[in-house]
């Protein structure tokens, strides 16, 4: 069936999605707890934030993608899964981009105030590094399973 | 002739839209006595009989747990309505059907009100009606408050009802070996107790012991029954 | 007589009784039942939402989205409005002649009150967030998924949406108990509710945790409310299984989820409005009256205080009550300016804000912000400025809510029992989040 193969490949996606998620929630979350276990000591890989709260929710996302698994068992019912995973994605990425908004926003207050105007708030700031936040990315990458996932969930009542 | 009915369902399933269709939107409103609960009555002209109408408060179950169930359930067992209407949600008919149960275990006389039937058929539901009348016992009627679908039927159903109300089987739920075995035992045993099987219905007061129900075991407590009731426990027992 | 059938028959008798009429109806429903409900949107995306195991840390992590964008997010404009009220607060030291009338409006007005209202959008934002969560529907499959645990733990189910609203104010939140049917759930559950950390308390841990935990500001926030609810939690157990009057499992309850539902742009703004209304209310009355007194008391006896140049906030009889307190509260880390603030937090909250931000306006001379001020002083270190936020979070419910609590248990043992506890439990807390943290080698 046709509904059957484009499921399938919206599984995939979403799989794929929930191992970066999980990999790099497991960066945040474990570099936030050693940070915060042995103060003072910042271990930071490769530019991935250090969050322990962030990289709990990242983790819960990834497991949530996992959630679309029983799909290719042909268990459509789990794509539900699916739709929150993105909902979640989306809800923490427009978040980020709202903070790096924030921290401009505060920087040009503080020109206001006589200091000095930096373009620093775009890469460094409230939300780690800024724009280049793992979570923002990984949003804009899971517009498209949400697009896909809305609209095989739309009309068809699914069995 | 004056034919008490009583309505009685879960929450949001339609009584409220049920009882004005019956009594044409005028109701007296007071409260049950010595409770914050609301208590609605009106009246329904119909074929020439007068029907009393009496709103019970919207509850999942009869039990002993919240002012709204015992409100329902002692109207039930005092006033001994001639009929009482239960309304179900056609659309969610597994959790409605718990209420029902429980008032066939009370022996009220029920007529079953299967309303929303119009949402159900959206949901792609259909309902076997004779097979729930014989299923439980009691006549049953498909209704849609909204358009008022149904309401003459269901009317002439209840007039019908009243009429029989003496002469009903009682509805026994089987609830396994053990517990079919003490419930014969209590029932033995409470109908030595005239005041109280006089007044309720023996069957569902030994289930209600059983279940350890606050309100009831208040009662037993007073009975002369007391001590062989709770030997006949304890002889189980072992 | 109920104990010894119980006792005979086996602890859930009833249950079994319940489970057996289900079984029946199981069995009668496929006889009178054709056609299978398809699924809905709805359906699927409570699949996820009130998952067993996902249910939960969704929720949290949801909660964590929505304290990083109170929090982060609001605070630019925190710093528009406090920019701007400190500009008042200088003009109008300079244009007043009478002194003392000059430091009231600059210092107490402009300073303290101001210094309140700069926490403002936080609070704002909260209930805006909530507001979302609220009209989509969530909320109430968050209940749900949260009800099955308090159930376990001997929380009556209808327990949370009280709580829940405890989170915006005690005060409805305590009045919300009384959908609850049995006397000894709804009273724990007023106990309780206190915990849940209402917004009034949302000012002290921002400007706490802006001044002093840095980066991990959103985070020390966070784990405030999380830290509510674990102890709400804890307290319910503990109260069940130690005092007789609890005892005895909670009658479980039906909750009907509502359907999903977009939520509107309009109905969510009000919402957020109505709220954030009610905290300018108050903030124009009660805060406004509490910070009277404290810069009354800061202020005088005034020839003390305004010693020629200096300002000897040492002199006041703000101190004077402050260094009478303090000693209670050193093994904890606060000194006497958080002892007073706590003090005068008893009549609402937000006033230990604006306690700090009155002496450091005055001790500062009107050009100190209260943030960098707090900061600077050096009062609070990271540690022992999270175990003041548990402090405030815990200690006792302000005297608004005290009365509410009164008049809902109508009994004065259980609303001296609220506030002795709660103070016990906050000394306790905050004394072991300096004692761990001390052991991590947090200073």
């Amino acid at each position: 069936m046709r509904l059957n193969r484009r499921n399938r490949q919206i599984a995939i996606y979403a799989i794929t999605l929930g191992v970066v998620y999980v990999i790099v929630g497991a960066v945040e979350f474990t570099s936030g707890l050693w940070n915060l276990v042995s103060p003072g000591i910042t271990v930071s890989f490769l530019g991935v934030p250090i969050d322990l709260f962030g990289g709990f929710a990242m983790l819960v996302m990834g497991a949530t993608y996992f959630g679309a698994v029983p799909i290719l068992k042909g268990k459509h019912g789990s794509l539900g899964f699916v739709l929150i995973g993105t909902l979640l994605s989306a809800i923490f990425g427009v978040l980020y981009l709202l903070i790096v908004g924030a921290d401009g926003f505060g920087t040009l207050l503080a020109s206001w105030e006589g200091e000095e105007w930096t373009w620093e708030w775009l890469t460094s700031g409230s939300a780690g590094p800024g724009l280049l936040r793992p979570e923002i990315w990984l949003f804009f990458a899971s517009l498209p399973l949400a697009y896909f996932a809305l609209r095989t969930t739309k009309k068809e009542r699914i069995q | 002739m004056i034919i008490r009915v009583a309505v009685i369902g879960n929450p949001n399933v339609g009584k409220t839209l049920i009882f004005n269709n019956l009594t044409g939107g005028r109701a007296h409103v007071g409260n049950w006595p010595g409770k914050t609960v609301e208590k609605k009555e009106g009246k329904c002209l119909h074929k020439g009989v007068e029907m009393q109408i009496i709103d019970l408060p919207g509850t999942y179950s009869l039990t002993a747990n919240s002012i709204d169930e015992l409100v329902a359930r002692n109207f039930i067992v005092e006033e001994k309505p001639d009929v009482v209407i239960d309304i179900v949600d056609a659309s969610n008919l597994e959790r409605n059907l718990y209420l029902t149960l429980q008032l066939l275990e009370l022996e009220a006389n029920v007529v079953i009100a299967l309303n929303k039937y119009d949402v159900a058929k959206d949901l792609g539901y259909e309902i076997d009606v004779k097979e729930v009348s014989t299923l439980l016992g009691a006549p049953a009627i498909l209704t849609v408050a909204t358009t008022k679908e149904g309401m003459e039927e269901l009317k002439d159903v209840v007039m019908g009802a009243a009429k029989v109300k003496d002469g009903k089987r009682q509805f026994l739920i089987s609830y396994g070996k053990r517990f079919d075995e003490l419930i014969l035992r209590l029932v033995c045993v409470l109908q030595k107790d005239e005041e109280l099987s006089s007044k309720y219905p023996i069957t569902w007061l030994a289930i209600k012991i059983l279940e350890a129900d606050e309100e009831i075991l208040k009662l037993v407590d007073k009975s002369p029954c007391k001590h062989e009731i709770i030997n006949q426990l304890l002889e189980t027992k072992t | 007589m109920s104990e010894k059938i119980k006792e005979i028959l086996g602890e859930d008798a009833e249950v079994a009784f319940a489970e057996r009429r289900y079984a029946l109806i199981s069995e009668i429903l496929p006889r009178i039942l054709k056609g299978v409900r398809p699924l809905t949107r709805s359906d699927l995306l409570d699949k996820a939402l009130l998952n067993k195991y996902l249910g939960i840390p969704i929720f949290l992590a949801l909660w964590w989205a929505l304290f990083r964008f109170t929090f982060d997010v609001s605070a630019p404009f925190s710093d528009l409005i406090r920019m701007f009220l400190s500009k008042l607060g200088e003009i109008s030291r300079v244009s007043i002649s009478n002194q003392q009338l000059a430091s009231f409006v600059a210092d107490g007005v402009f300073g303290g009150l101001g210094g309140v209202l700069g926490f403002l959008p936080p609070i704002f934002f909260l209930f805006l967030g909530l507001a979302v969560l609220e009209d989509s529907g969530y909320l109430a499959r968050a209940a749900f998924v949260v009800d099955r645990i308090m159930y376990k733990l001997g929380l009556h189910g209808k327990s949370f949406i009280p709580m829940l609203i405890g989170f915006g104010c005690n005060i409805p939140g305590v009045m919300a108990t009384r959908t609850i049917d049995k006397e000894e759930d709804r009273i724990l559950t007023i106990l309780v509710n206190p915990l849940m950390s209402c917004s009034a308390r949302l000012p002290v841990y921002v400007l706490i945790g802006s001044a002093v935990l840095g980066g991990y500001a959103a985070a020390g926030i966070y784990s405030m409310y999380v830290l509510g609810i674990v102890l709400a939690v804890l307290m319910a157990l503990l109260f069940r299984r130690v005092i007789p009057y609890f005892k005895g499992k909670p009658s479980p309850f039906i909750l009907e989820l509502p359907m999903y539902a977009r939520p509107t742009l309009r109905g969510t703004f009000s919402h957020m409005w109505e709220r954030g209304v009610l905290f300018l209310k108050k903030a124009g009355t009660i805060i406004f009256l509490g910070i009277i007194v404290v810069w009354f008391l800061s202020s005088y006896p005034w020839e003390a205080v305004h010693h020629g140049d200096n300002f000897l906030l040492e002199n006041s009889y703000l101190a004077m009550l402050g260094k009478g307190i303090e000693p209670i509260f050193r093994p904890l880390g606060f000194n006497w300016m958080g002892a007073v603030a706590l003090f005068f937090g008893f009549i609402a909250k937000e006033i230990v804000v604006g306690t700090f931000a009155t002496l450091f306006g005055l001790a500062a001379g009107g050009t100190g912000e209260v943030i960098p001020a707090l900061r600077v002083s050096g009062i609070f270190t990271p540690l022992t400025g999270l175990a003041f936020m548990a402090f405030t979070l815990i200690y006792i419910p302000c005297i608004a809510t005290i009365a509410v609590i009164h008049r809902e248990t109508a009994s004065w043992g259980w609303t001296i029992f609220a506030v002795v506890y709660g103070l016990i439990l906050a000394y306790v807390v905050a004394l072991a989040i300096v004692g761990v943290g001390g052991l991590f080698g947090h200073v």
